[in-house]
């Protein structure tokens, strides 16, 4: 196989072109509408099958496993590789979808700005996401016999205590050690209108549903 | 000399019989008369004595006039949905009571002006056969072209073909087998649907009202023999559902609503679109949008979700009402241009058979089918009244 040569750092300029590279406005706009769907969805699932205080706990994980179905069906959607696979010690899986040089899993953080847990088996998968300090230290990309493959961690919230809507929908590319986000890809303000009118239908149908229950 | 009733057409005998959902067989013993009898009556070899002729009006439900007038209606092609696994007598009460919402639509033409029919000539060839799924698609898109919808969703299914002059109705049709019905009068291009009204949501019915629709685009042309070969007819339907799926959900602008081949993702596209989520799985599938597997993978999954009984949304979406042939009834007895008994007698129908075809609420035309509801007064809360008068006594029913 070729190897790569890098001669400089990966600028976020040039991760914005890989991720745009990989993943089309449509796909953009697909991953959206698919992670909002789970926040919007799930709270009524829950409702539906389970009674409090258990529901309470119950809801990230039924929205993590509905956001991987949506992912999932994304990805089928648009033709890209999809692959589950366990964590280093077996406790649970997770989701990654392939496209370009670009592997994308996705997570939900606390706040816009937290940083990503560095788990052992997220550090393995970002050991191509090079930023200049590593570069600086000798680390030698070109040294690599294989393809760069980035990592990159499609990453939500809640919006303030509302647990049916997303605060935030973004890509990040983080470096090596976790430290920072070398790009970060804010799908809210890529397409406002979608997600506007995403929300506007799941209104309406709340307040249908809050008027029948009145 | 035998008494008979003068005038009676024994061919009404039959329409009424089978309208009804009865047997020759069946319908002899509250007449009491015998089968061969009916059969007889039905021929226009004898007619019903008097006191057999009250009987047929009691059991059937049908005014007298019913039995001693034949309308003109004209005859056509019937499309039928459901044929497979439908009963012919169910499909003999579908056929008469379609009949009868061209009687109607006939006595309120006699008194209005009702929309054009409105349907767009293609050159289609009068082989089944010979029609393809890529003819389909192109007369879909113009009919919507000729309609002027654009791309996008269809709000009013029914509305829409009301507009373009086709008379729909919907009814139960006293048969779980049958969805729909059609017919294409040629003559006065004329056409008249049958929707059922009783299973179905709204999203599947509004599938029902385009596939009928694709019959009266596609099929106009075909004889009565293409509907009888049984293979043929598995085409025709097949073509039918295509032009359905293909006229309510555009290739090119429902394709780039598909953002994820996920049942939530559908469950979105369906407050949009207000079609079932099987359809659009089906839609995809013939769009070729996800492979095989994912598709296989999506009807698993909708089935071990209980939803090919009732999908989400279902009860959130609207219902259609036609309502033309109920405006144009309330027209005709609000301006006093004909009283109710005037309407019914002019048409031959009982008054239930109008209000229930031509979705008219109970009461409009019969006033003893009006409903009376008087408010009692309510009751505090943890008031119980006392408990007045003698005990009960129980009695038994008599064994059989």
């Amino acid at each position: 196989m070729e190897a790569i040569k890098l001669s400089m750092t990966i600028s976020s300029e040039e991760y914005r072109q890989k991720l745009t590279a990989a993943f089309s406005p449509e796909i953009l706009k697909a991953l959206l509408l698919a992670v909002a769907d789970a926040y919007r969805t799930t709270p009524e699932h829950c409702k539906r099958h389970f009674d409090l205080p258990d529901r309470h706990d119950l809801i990230g994980h039924i929205r993590r496993a509905r956001i991987h179905e949506g992912i999932r069906g994304v990805a089928e959607r648009f033709s890209l590789k999809a692959e589950d696979g366990p964590n280093l010690n077996g406790s649970s899986r997770f989701l990654s979808i392939f496209s370009g040089e670009i592997r994308m899993i996705c997570c939900k953080i606390s706040t816009k700005r937290s940083m990503l847990r560095p788990a052992k088996i997220r550090k393995v998968l970002a050991k191509d996401n090079y930023d200049a300090q590593h570069l600086l230290f000798g680390e030698d990309p070109a040294r690599t016999e294989e393809a760069l493959q980035h990592l990159a961690v499609l990453v939500h919230a809640p919006k303030g205590r509302s647990r049916d809507q997303a605060g935030f929908i973004d890509i990040v590319i983080p470096n090596r050690p976790f430290t920072q986000y070398m790009k970060r890809l804010e799908l809210f303000s890529m397409f406002p209108a979608e997600i506007a009118e995403h929300q506007e239908l799941f209104k309406r149908r709340k307040r249908r549903i809050d008027a029948e229950g009145a | 000399m035998k008494i008979g009733t003068i005038g009676f057409v024994g061919e009404r005998l039959r329409e009424g019989r089978e309208a009804r959902g009865f047997t020759a067989a069946a319908l002899a013993v509250p007449l009491q008369v015998t089968p061969a009898a009916i059969t007889q009556y039905e021929k226009g070899i004898q007619s019903p004595r008097p006191d057999v002729m009250d009987r047929i009006i009691a059991t059937l439900q049908l005014p007298a006039v019913f039995f001693l007038r034949k309308p003109e209606r004209e005859s056509g092609v019937v499309f039928w949905r459901s044929l497979a696994n439908s009963t012919k007598l169910a499909q003999m009460v579908g056929e008469c009571r379609l009949g009868w919402v061209q009687d109607i639509t006939t006595t309120l033409e006699e008194h209005l002006e009702l929309p054009p029919i409105n349907l767009p000539e293609f050159n289609i060839p009068r082989d089944p056969l010979a029609i393809g799924d890529e003819l389909i698609e192109r007369l879909a898109a113009e009919t919507r072209k000729f309609w002027g919808l654009g791309d996008g969703p269809i709000e009013n299914v029914t509305g829409l073909l009301e507009r373009n002059g086709i008379v729909l109705a919907r009814d139960d049709l006293r048969a779980p087998a049958l969805d729909a019905l059609s017919k294409w009068c040629p003559e006065n291009h004329s056409a008249f649907c049958l929707v059922s009204s009783g299973k179905e949501s709204t999203a599947r019915s509004r599938l029902s009202v385009l596939h009928e629709l694709g019959h009266l685009v596609l099929h106009r042309g075909l004889d009565r023999w293409h509907l009888e070969n049984k293979k043929l007819h598995q085409l025709i339907e097949a073509q039918a559902f295509r032009f359905g799926g293909a006229f309510a959900l555009p290739a090119e602008s429902f394709a780039s609503d598909v953002y994820s081949l996920s049942l939530d993702a559908f469950v979105n596209l369906k407050y949009k679109w207000k079609f079932a989520i099987g359809m659009m799985l089906k839609r995809c599938e013939s769009l070729g949008i996800g492979k095989e597997e994912t598709h296989e993978r999506l009807w698993r999954s909708l089935s071990s979700r209980g939803w090919r009984l009732s999908e989400p949304l279902d009860d959130e979406i609207p219902s259609e009402h036609p309502t033309l042939l109920a405006d144009g009834i309330r027209f005709i007895l609000d301006q006093k241009v004909l009283t109710a008994e005037q309407f019914c007698y002019t048409c031959a129908l009982a008054p239930r058979d109008v209000e229930e075809l031509a979705d008219l609420g109970p009461g409009t035309i019969d006033p003893t089918l009006r409903t009376n509801v008087a408010m009692l007064p309510t009751q505090e809360p943890g008031a119980v009244p006392p408990i007045t008068g003698k005990r009960a006594t129980l009695f038994s029913f008599p064994s059989r």
